[in-house]
């Protein structure tokens, strides 16, 4: 019914969707490879996440950017549980290997840390693990209320809490890897 | 052992308070050292999460984004699944995409495969939108006899008759209908069109192939020869409403008729027995006929309904253009009718003509010499074929297609 009312009144210039896609493609392909770390996979997520906007009344959105944002990190999640399980199911037990090929032992230890930060970040709650992501990306406390729909008088305390988590994850990973 | 205003020390640090806020936490500070203790504890932790994320993020932020590749590969995903609905013949959704597929195109061969293309995707579209537009004439029945206890089935259609619609008609119908999965379609608040699974495909190669598995294959037009037959044995459309968003709906318009509540929930459906398509090629290739054969569907509705009401409301629905509407409202033997839409847009001549002794439809593309498609219904059969004669000037395409036509005569 909504797509009646809003069928009779056209808007002068409504953005098309590939104007959404151009205008926001980079910043979720970016956004999911951190999370994934794998380029041709990122771009994968990246595209089924445009696929779901697609398919919402995205035009009745407000923040377009913000929706895509979070779509993007649950996608990318959603994505990693799935590569898990597949792996588990294979047998093959091996992580997704780092994209760039460690040359030096430092480099080495590098991707070592970014793996920890990748696994603690994946232990998290899905909101937690949104607030880190998204106040990473700069988004603002009203912001962050409204795409994770919380309370905005609670976000800096829910915020506080899940960097503490975050830290102790990621303390918890490094502690079983020596 | 809190204090209140530790509350604020994230707000603090990530720069969120108000100018008072922040003078007043300032203020605080100085005084309490558990405040002190926090801060600086906080201080560290989300300098920590920036760093540990910005070491995992740094590898990202250099990635150069390839937009163009991106949309390229999202529009071609676009295209096949608007495709694969196709295939899904739902209610009135498989509307021709590419109404301006001729101004697009530029070599000739293009055009032809867009021509082609187009014709069978409008084929499909008509059985679609037909089986749609049966229903509506269904619901226009003044009275139908019942013949079960919970269906009444009824009728074969051994008619068709050219509902005419115009780009702009499409258009609306477009905008209003919404996309969902292939195969079933949500329309909107209204209701629920889908197919019955189990609908099997037969390819068959050769002559021999479809006569071994028990199927009647049609002769082919002299000097041509088969190339290929396939067989699709059947579905049903099926359509359930929900009367009381449909009548909310219809209130909002304006609209003075109601659905009755008894038709809630309850299925109706229109079965397409088997449909046929068979290809023939001539013998130097240069030209093709293809025939499309398909049973004329049988249409199911609820016994206990009052048909007078619904055909009303069903008319008055705001989907269906006024002049569409008013048009299956005109159509008098509606119990044997089959109401066919067809697109007028300028580019494609229609003209009826008798085919085999029975009205038939002839259709032309009028930058297409050489192409052309005939349209008739007999014995409950709708009869479907199309000429590609690859640009043959000064072809009778109509006469021709008639004298093939007499083949399958009965």
């Amino acid at each position: 019914m909504e797509g009646i009312a809003t069928m009779s009144e056209h808007p002068v210039t409504p953005p098309t969707f590939q104007h959404v896609f151009r205008a926001y493609y980079p910043q979720v392909v970016r956004q999911v490879l951190r999370i994934l770390g794998d380029a041709a996979a990122a771009e994968d997520v990246a595209q089924d996440v445009f696929l779901q906007l697609y398919d919402q009344e995205w035009r009745t959105i407000d923040n377009v950017g913000g929706w895509l944002h979070q779509a993007s990190i649950y996608a990318a999640y959603k994505y990693v549980r799935s590569e898990r399980r597949r792996s588990s199911r294979d047998e093959r037990g091996a992580e997704p290997g780092p994209s760039v090929e460690p040359s030096t032992e430092e480099r080495w230890l590098q991707q070592e840390e970014i793996t920890a930060v990748r696994e603690a970040l994946t232990d998290l709650g899905e909101r937690d693990r949104a607030l880190l992501l998204l106040k990473y990306a700069g988004y603002g406390y009203r912001e962050l209320a409204e795409i994770t729909q919380v309370e905005s008088g609670s976000v800096g305390t829910l915020l506080a809490r899940a960097r503490k988590k975050f830290r102790d994850l990621y303390q918890r990973r490094r502690g079983m890897e020596s | 052992m809190t204090c209140p205003q530790e509350m604020r020390i994230e707000a603090y640090l990530d720069n969120e308070l108000s100018r008072e806020e922040r003078k007043e936490l300032a203020r605080h500070l100085e005084t309490c050292s558990h405040c002190q203790r926090s801060l600086a504890e906080a201080k560290r932790l989300s300098e920590w999460v920036e760093e540990a994320l910005g070491e995992s993020i740094a590898e990202a932020e250099r990635y150069e984004v390839d937009v163009n590749a991106a949309w390229s590969r999202m529009e071609a995903t676009l295209a096949t699944r608007e495709q694969g609905r196709e295939e899904e013949v739902a209610l009135v959704t498989q509307l021709p995409t590419n109404a301006h597929a001729n101004e697009t195109m530029t070599t000739e061969q293009e055009m032809e495969g867009r021509w082609t293309k187009m014709m069978k995707r409008n084929w499909r579209w008509l059985a679609g939108t037909a089986a749609a537009a049966v229903m509506i004439s269904t619901f226009t029945i003044p009275q139908v006899q019942a013949a079960a206890s919970d269906l009444l089935s009824i009728f074969r259609v051994d008619k068709i008759e050219m509902v005419k619609l115009t780009e702009q008609d499409l258009r609306d119908l477009e905008n209003w209908i919404s996309t969902g999965s292939p195969g079933k379609q949500e329309i909107k608040g209204l209701g629920t069109a889908w197919i019955d699974e189990g609908r099997s495909d037969n390819y068959f190669e050769t002559q021999q192939a479809a006569e071994q598995a028990g199927y009647h294959v049609p002769s082919a037009p002299n000097g041509y020869a088969l190339d290929g037959i396939s067989i699709h044995d059947g579905f049903t459309l099926n359509l359930k409403l929900d009367t009381e968003k449909s009548n909310k709906l219809l209130k909002q318009f304006g609209a003075d008729v109601q659905f009755d509540p008894k038709l809630n929930q309850k299925q109706f459906s229109v079965t397409f027995p088997q449909d046929l398509h068979a290809g023939f090629n001539s013998a130097d290739s240069t030209r093709r006929v293809d025939l499309d054969i398909v049973d004329a569907p049988q249409i199911h509705v609820p016994a206990d309904v009052d048909l007078d009401q619904l055909r009303n409301t069903v008319l008055k629905l705001p989907f269906l253009p006024e002049q569409v509407a008013q048009q299956l409202a005109n159509i008098e033997d509606w119990q044997t009718t089959m109401p066919v839409p067809y697109v007028a847009n300028g580019r494609d001549s229609f003209e009826e003509v008798q085919v085999n002794g029975v009205e038939g439809l002839f259709v032309e593309a009028k930058q297409q010499p050489g192409h052309g498609m005939l349209m008739w219904q007999e014995e409950g059969k709708l009869y479907r074929l199309e000429l590609n004669a690859h640009h043959e000037q000064n072809l009778d395409t109509q006469q021709l297609l008639l004298s093939f036509a007499k083949l399958y005569d009965r």
